[in-house]
């Protein structure tokens, strides 16, 4: 019997997994790619081609175990491999609904029903926006899932398992994604709600100390080696383009900062009115767990997180869209579906409504947004997108041309270098023979890329920085070999 | 008393009851025996046992009134002492266990001396005497007395040669065999070439298996914590089960209290086992003394304790430890089970029955069920709060978990319940280990027994201060290292007798636990080193994948294990200590420290028992059921 729902699980896995990554195949066919996503691969393509292997020049400016999973993706073929980002999160994905299900299954949902509500979850645009766009997203939503379920838990039986797995979760949900410093902080006041009444009145500061302690050895853990990797505790939060840093650096380019950024009650206002627009289906839950007054406080407690962090980081010029954190309500109401008694009477039929409801306004908010990005993503799912990125994939094709070792910066060059397909032949910022050659007056390698220093990133570009005038007067002993749409190859001749 | 005549058994029926006869002689209140009588029908044991048990009638009047019920006469086995050349070495223990001696030889006949005339005790002097035989009643403390005096000996060697006579290979009488100082010898001399040829390489090897070590050390502790955490595990025996045995279903129980100059906390593990909720004339209370020890004898002496206490004087001998004074005291323990308990132990009330229920509720093949230790001072000082955290970790997580994982259980140092006729058949505890629970409880799972825990638990005295901690820690880790080495004599036999779980789970409990305290002053030196100096010069032994191990463990391993220090104290509502939590990696210093003395003990000093004085707390016990708070007095 268990055998046989384990095989239920695995096909369902698989089946999800199928019909995600087709998903995901006909976007990134259109030609949609996403920022992190790419940089996040060309991280890892670093990584596994340097010679010798170092773990720590992933750099500490993101997290970590996203692009630890991206590594198996490097065994597919050079050509495929640019989408394994987006493959990654359409797994993630659907390893959530396949737990999701699961879990459904456990509360004696009928296959019809179960069928009907994942269907209903998939239609949800930030869900389907977290599975295919190749960013850390997935794997905090499959996170955040269990956090959620672990409050619940926590609330419910009061046992030490609860407090292990929320404790855990949250120091993991830092190494995957820099959002969780605001989830956190948008949880911690939550805590008195959420923990047992009876422990938290004992003893409340033992409860904090004892769900605080992984993060903080987590984010203690980082500073460290930043301390020993980047000459520096606060290299994590200081480095320009760091992902703990969000959309700082980007705000102008976001509409959502442009409109809210650095303020609080406003972005808070804003994230109520797009749950209630996203997710209507939160007031039913909010009135069914009322039954118990217990589960009322949680829910409210937990689907009030996402709303809060939404309005921390947008305070923060962090946050760069909010449907980003909009999706953790998605899981939200997921966990709550497979703890309430919803599958019986009118309970269900209303649900699904709410959900089709919810499903329906949130495609239509979400296809109003002005977001570039998302608005990219919205094209491709209907047409070929005109490659925007032509000049990077040109140099891309020009490099593969060439021989011998390049002088190149990740950070700007990630669609260049994606393009390419491979780093074996580039010396990137972290690499031993990077820092030799811009320690040098005149470096001593065969090619030399830099972008224009006054568009787009160009200026925070590592090799910009060390040789300023090199795009503009190009340098002694080198040649300019390429020109096109802002980038500039200078090869190595003869001295 | 004519030693000619012959009883019968039949001739007692016109005896009058033996009740009556105590109070006809002024011995016994009607209103005492009312309800002994009623005693009687709850537990299910004969009056005279209850009488005993609660000190109503003194041990010598009443075996006088038993003799005058049995009309025989009463003989002071101290003034006439039992005819030595009738007894048999091999019937010692029938002796001890029967309460019978054969005391001289008559014209036709033996002449037994009894302190418990009951049908098996006739039917063995039938089968000892070719069906003559005749008897005299005396106290059972004429016949323990006696039987120790006059074979003091045997039941000392016994106690101290048994198991290395009879399985050699289990004794730690030899710390190390001959194939063992090969291989140790031949691995020392393998590094030294090594080193001195490829220093590079050798270290970097080192570094590896250190490295892999304490990754899978966190690891597996991790997992334990997981596993033990589990609500299931916690209660296997509930109160409704507790309530609801019949008390004259429970087996007679010999609970064994080794003690050694500690006179001051003798009348309260004496108080706390009389008010143990067990039937008390179920019980067979030893409390084992040193001869030597006369302060603790006069003491026992003095407290005028009913009849269920009997004091064992265990003869000076080496080598002097705990063990071979509970393996001396065995020879006279009558109990279906057997616990022990140090002196200044206070188990909880139910804790006799929760083990009953428990080996009920166990696998037929199981052994021992080892409850729950913790400290009933554990708010004295900061060591105590240590001490109970590490505790609470140990038999609340990791102890069930290796239950369930079915990994060797090292016992605790009491509060471990047996099967007596199991725990005989294995030859007991080994007196050569200074752990000898530790010890036994790996061996009772290699001889495939079941060693299981229960949640009940017994409040032990934390020591407070840090010379007696370093004493007791570093005889617990001298133990652990006599264990490890014993039982690995035969790596491929004890493979194969514990599986694959329970061989690995061995080697990083037991061994893990030595070596990790061993190795991480060296780690904690190298790195504090590096930082101080940044020198480069340990790049090289630190390949990338090295280092990354290296800075897992440093990092997230030390901060789980902390973690896992904090979280601790929830079975037990403690949650005051957690604070205290973050200290830990000062505890586990010293513990480095206690594990280097006790290295350097096992090469010079291994048998030595590093005796822990207890009576230093200004804590009184207090029943957490009852009160959370402890009382500062």
């Amino acid at each position: 019997m268990k055998v046989n729902r384990q095989r239920a699980d695995f096909a369902w896995l698989l089946l999800l997994g199928v019909l995600l990554t087709g998903f995901c195949l006909w976007l990134t066919g259109n030609n949609f790619s996403h920022e992190m996503a790419l940089r996040d691969w060309v991280k890892v393509l670093g990584v596994l081609d340097a010679d010798p292997f170092r773990l720590e020049n992933l750099g500490l400016d993101t997290p970590h175990l996203p692009l630890y999973l991206l590594i198996p993706f490097a065994w597919l073929s050079p050509d495929a491999q640019g989408v394994a980002p987006y493959l990654l999160s359409t797994l993630l994905i659907a390893l959530l609904l396949t737990v999701w299900n699961h879990q459904l299954r456990h509360q004696a949902f009928v296959l019809w029903q179960r069928l009907l509500l994942l269907m209903l979850v998939l239609f949800q645009a930030p869900l389907l926006w977290a599975a295919t766009t190749g960013g850390h997203l997935a794997l905090t939503l499959l996170i955040f899932y269990f956090i959620y379920l672990a409050c619940l838990r926590m609330n419910f039986q009061a046992d030490l398992r609860s407090f292990i797995m929320l404790g855990l979760l949250l120091g993991l949900l830092f190494f995957v994604d820099a959002v969780a410093l605001f989830i956190f902080i948008a949880l911690f006041p939550f805590f008195a709600l959420i923990a047992p009444r009876r422990i938290f009145l004992e003893a409340p500061l033992s409860v904090y100390i004892v769900i605080c302690i992984p993060l903080g050895v987590a984010v203690l853990a980082w500073a460290y080696l930043g301390w020993i990797f980047e000459g520096g505790p606060g290299h994590f939060i200081h480095q320009p383009g760091s992902t703990f840093l969000g959309a700082r650096q980007y705000a102008a380019d976001s509409p959502w900062l442009i409109q809210y950024g650095g303020q609080w009650f406003a972005p808070l206002a804003a994230a109520f009115m797009l749950l209630l627009v996203y997710f209507p289906v939160v007031f039913l839950l909010l009135a069914l767990a009322a039954k118990h007054k217990n589960h009322l406080k949680v829910t409210l407690a937990l689907m009030s997180v996402p709303l809060i962090a939404i309005a921390f980081a947008t305070s923060k010029f962090y946050l760069e869209r909010p449907v980003e954190l909009l999706a953790l309500v998605m899981v939200a109401v997921m966990a709550e579906l497979s703890v309430l008694q919803v599958r019986k009477g009118w309970t269900f039929p209303a649900v699904v409504l709410l959900l089709i409801a919810g499903g329906a306004s949130g495609w239509h908010s979400f296809l109003q947004t002005p977001d570039p990005i998302v608005r990219d993503w919205q094209n491709a799912l209907f047409a070929r997108l005109d490659n925007a990125h032509a000049a990077d994939v040109a140099l891309g094709q020009f490099l593969s041309h060439q021989q011998g070792k390049v002088l190149i910066d990740n950070f700007t060059a990630y669609r260049v270098i994606a393009a390419h397909g491979d780093t074996e032949k580039m010396a990137l910022p972290k690499s031993d023979l990077f820092k030799l050659q811009v320690r040098r007056q005149v470096p001593d390698i065969q090619y030399i890329v830099v972008p224009d220093p006054r568009a787009g990133q160009g200026g925070w570009d590592r090799i910009n920085k060390h040789f300023p005038d090199l795009y503009r007067s190009g340098m002694k002993d080198y040649q300019q070999v390429y020109d096109y749409q802002g980038w500039r190859v200078f090869k190595h001749v003869a001295g | 008393m004519d030693g000619s005549t012959i009883f019968m058994k039949d001739t007692l029926s016109d005896s009058a009851p033996l009740g009556e006869l105590l109070i006809a002689r002024g011995l016994l209140q009607q209103k005492q025996l009312d309800t002994a009588l009623e005693l009687q029908k709850k537990w299910g044991t004969r009056l005279g046992d209850i009488l005993l048990s609660k000190g109503w009638v003194r041990a010598q009047d009443f075996y006088l009134t038993l003799a005058i019920q049995y009309q025989k006469p009463f003989v002071d086995l101290f003034k006439e002492r039992p005819d030595k050349t009738l007894w048999k070495n091999d019937e010692l223990t029938r002796y001890t266990e029967l309460l019978v001696l054969p005391l001289r030889k008559m014209d036709e006949g033996i002449l037994f001396a009894v302190a418990d005339p009951t049908p098996a005790v006739f039917e063995y002097m039938d089968e000892h005497s070719d069906g003559v035989y005749d008897y005299v009643i005396t106290s059972k403390f004429d016949i323990i007395w006696s039987a120790q005096n006059e074979a003091d000996h045997h039941f000392s060697d016994r106690a101290v040669n048994e198991l290395a006579r009879e399985q050699p290979v289990n004794s730690a009488g030899q710390v190390f065999t001959r194939a063992q100082l090969f291989w140790i010898f031949g691995l020392l001399s393998v590094v030294i070439v090594s080193t001195t040829f490829w220093p590079i390489a050798t270290l970097v090897l080192a570094n590896v298996f250190i490295s892999l070590f304490m990754l899978l050390n966190f690891g597996l502790r991790m997992l334990f914590a997981w596993v033990g955490s589990h609500a299931k595990i916690d209660v296997k025996v509930t109160d409704e089960e507790v309530r609801a045995i019949n008390d004259r279903d429970l087996p007679f129980y010999t609970v064994l209290v080794p003690m050694y100059k500690e006179p001051s906390v003798l009348p309260i593990i004496t108080e706390s086992l009389r008010n143990i909720d067990y039937p008390l004339s179920k019980l067979d209370i030893k409390l084992i003394l040193e001869e030597d020890d006369e302060e603790t004898i006069a003491a026992a002496k003095n407290l005028n304790l009913e009849s269920m206490f009997e004091i064992i004087r265990v003869p000076v001998s080496l080598p002097k430890t705990k063990p071979k004074a509970c393996n001396y005291a065995l020879s006279f323990a009558r109990g279906e089970l057997v616990t022990i308990y140090d002196a200044e132990d206070k188990p909880e009330r139910d804790q006799l029955k929760k083990a009953v229920i428990a080996f009920r509720k166990a696998p037929e093949n199981t052994a021992v069920i080892q409850a729950r230790l913790n400290y009933f001072n554990a708010n004295e000082n900061w060591l105590t709060r240590m001490f109970t955290l590490e505790y609470s970790l140990w038999f609340d997580f990791y102890l069930p978990a290796l239950e369930a994982l079915k990994i060797p259980i090292p016992l605790g140092g009491t509060s471990n319940h047996f099967k007596l006729r199991i725990l005989k058949k294995v030859n007991a505890w080994d007196p050569y280990n200074v752990t000898e629970d530790a010890d036994l409880g790996v061996r009772l799972t290699q001889l495939n027994y079941h060693v299981g825990v229960v949640n009940s638990t017994t409040y032990e005295e934390a020591t407070n201060r840090f010379g007696n901690w370093i004493r007791q820690r570093s005889r617990w880790i001298k133990g652990y290292m006599q264990t490890y080495l014993v039982h690995m004599r035969h790596p491929v036999r004890l493979y194969r007798s514990l599986g694959h779980v329970g061989f690995w789970g061995f080697q990083f409990f037991i061994g893990g636990a030595v070596l990790s305290c061993l190795l991480a002053p060296l780690l904690y030196l190298t790195y504090f080193g590096w930082l101080y100096t940044q020198t480069h010069v340990l790049d090289v032994i630190f390949p990338s994948i090295i280092l990354y191990a290296s800075l897992f463990s440093l990092l997230l391993g030390n901060g789980l294990l902390i973690y896992l220090s904090t979280l601790c104290v929830f079975k037990r509502h403690l949650y005051h200590l957690i604070p205290w939590a973050l200290t830990v990696p000062v505890y586990w210093l010293m513990m480095s420290i206690a594990a280097y003395k006790a290295l350097w003990q096992l090469i010079h000093k291994p048998f030595y028992w590093e005796k822990t004085t207890h009576g230093l707390t200004n804590f009184l016990h207090v029943d957490p059921r009852k009160k959370k708070d402890q009382a500062d007095v």
